[in-house]
């Protein structure tokens, strides 16, 4: 019995998987036999890291998410017995350098979820006008349906639909949209940043 | 998306949006213990929840006092929509323990301000002025962040959870005993009035210290040991703001006005700089300053001025007068 799912596990895989998931399903695609193997490697991805005992001794997060991937994968061909030759060599690109963290990379804050602000801009306006009332005021079910003239029924739905919007933006771009939208705006962005440094 | 992930999504927003109650509970057990994928399907899910709750903003700290009462009923409220806060959901959490916990509950005192709080567990938190904790407690530990100043655990006995508390670098773990932990700009003080807690620092640079009722220790970063010295009053001395009271054994003007500083928005300036070293011994109720000033101003035979603001003590020389 390891249900161990506490604040560091969620926050570890806040910070060090769902930013690298994107990139890592785009590798998996060529290892996996379709889809729904992706999803599986996924979901015993997260679950591998949800029992490991410890997280801090891990230095390269990323390194570490891809070669928990590698070895599921593996661990699927070796129990399956059927492998394409093109399969193994394309198993090598999930083997990244083991190179020290810089120490910013440790540091859980808000400046670590800049990428997200991004996604929650691209959700539909009722969507995030629910999140919104809902995180920022800390209000109740009942409260956010009132103020924003939604059922309660209206409320789950469309906190659903935001979770599953995120799930999908989180798979397919992870932090490269955002960074090409930041890109388009950099020079707003960095007057606006180096602001808040100079506090 | 699989539809594992649908349902991961599903379990976390009816969490998050009406609570789970007995019959929801019972289901939730057995689709979490059905496959290893729905356990990662829903870490995941629980962590893409973090991702938005962090980056709306979740963590706003209010300062003011009339701010702070505001915004602890609303993390109050917010807490226990999530099944996370304190006394009212320990029974949610005895079954649930592993997984709607994950945002904490944030107490904040504003300056002068002092909190007595019962946590879930029948711990005890007292907070001190101008502080701030984070109690997120989860089925295998109860897990305390010192964000900032300091607080003082009574903390109820329960082997299989440990009581760790988390302040800068250093680490605190107790089972059932009393101690108060403060941060300061050059670490993290350890005061220990009963029973034993170990210390340790979360690079582990410095070996592990076991620091036992009377006993203080204190935890600078990157330092590699942790000292621990023997002083039963002076602990008791250093804590007495439970009471509210600041007790002097001869400490300096410059210590003991440090002190009143951490308590009251009217900050005491020490305008000569010749007093700091003045040694006294006294008894004075925190939010008293001015009685404080008064009895220094006879004691140390110098002028005291109290405005609104602020509380001067001690002349200005006449040097810094003919250069203003």
């Amino acid at each position: 019995m390891s249900k161990r799912m506490d604040n560091q596990v969620v926050d570890w895989l806040t910070i060090h998987f769902l930013p690298h998931e994107a990139e890592l399903r785009g590798m998996l695609r060529r290892v996996c036999v379709n889809a729904a193997e992706i999803d599986d490697v996924i979901q015993e991805t997260c679950y591998r890291i949800l029992i490991m005992p410890d997280l801090g001794h891990v230095l390269n997060p990323k390194a570490f998410v891809f070669r928990t991937a590698k070895n599921i994968v593996l661990d699927r061909i070796r129990r399956d017995a059927v492998v394409s030759f093109e399969t193994m060599a394309n198993l090598d690109d999930l083997d990244i350098a083991d190179t020290a963290p810089s120490p910013e990379r440790v540091v859980f804050a808000r400046e670590e979820l800049k990428w997200v602000f991004g996604l929650i801009g691209n959700l539909p306006d009722r969507c995030k006008s629910v999140f919104r009332a809902r995180r920022v005021h800390g209000m109740s079910q009942n409260e956010t349906a009132e103020t924003l003239g939604l059922s309660d029924s209206v409320v789950e739905h469309e906190m659903m639909r935001g979770m599953r919007l995120m799930s999908e933006m989180i798979s397919r771009h992870g932090m490269a949209r955002t960074n090409e939208k930041r890109q388009d705006a950099a020079p707003k962005r960095a007057v606006k940043t180096s602001n808040v440094r100079d506090r | 998306m699989s539809e594992i992930d649908n349902e991961a999504f599903a379990w976390v927003v009816r969490q998050r949006v009406r609570g789970l109650d007995g019959a929801d509970l019972a289901a939730f057990d057995a689709w979490y213990a059905a496959d290893i994928r729905h356990q990662g399907a829903y870490a995941r899910a629980l962590a893409i929840d973090n991702a938005v709750q962090i980056a709306t903003g979740n963590h706003v700290v209010p300062d003011s006092r009339d701010e702070f009462e505001k915004g602890f009923v609303l993390s109050r409220r917010r807490n226990l929509m999530l099944g996370g806060l304190a006394a009212g959901v320990a029974a949610v959490v005895g079954t649930f323990g592993y997984s709607a916990l994950h945002q904490g509950t944030v107490l904040t005192t504003a300056k002068g301000e002092f909190r007595r709080v019962p946590l879930q567990d029948k711990s005890i938190a007292s907070i001190n002025s101008g502080s701030q904790i984070e109690v997120s407690f989860t089925r295998h530990q109860r897990r305390i962040d010192l964000r900032k100043g300091e607080a003082w655990f009574e903390v109820a006995k329960d082997k299989s959870k440990p009581f760790i508390v988390a302040a800068g670098d250093a680490l605190i773990r107790a089972v059932g005993t009393a101690f108060s932990v403060r941060r300061l700009a050059a670490g993290s003080e350890v005061l220990v009035t009963e029973g034993t807690v170990e210390v340790w620092s979360r690079d582990g640079t410095a070996a592990r210290r076991l620091v036992t009722a009377g006993e203080h220790a204190f935890l600078a970063p990157d330092a590699k040991a942790i000292p621990v010295t023997r002083q039963p009053d002076e602990v008791n001395r250093r804590l007495a703001w439970r009471e509210g009271k600041l007790v002097l054994t001869r400490q300096t003007l410059g210590e003991a006005v440090a002190d009143f500083n951490r308590y009251s928005t009217r900050t005491i300036v020490i305008v000569d700089p010749a007093l700091r070293e003045q040694r006294l011994v006294g008894q004075y109720q925190l939010d008293a300053p001015e009685l404080f000033a008064r009895d220094v101003s006879l004691i140390l035979d110098v002028p005291v001025e109290i405005t609104t603001e602020k509380i001067l003590i001690g002349r200005t020389h006449d040097a810094d007068r003919r250069a203003i």
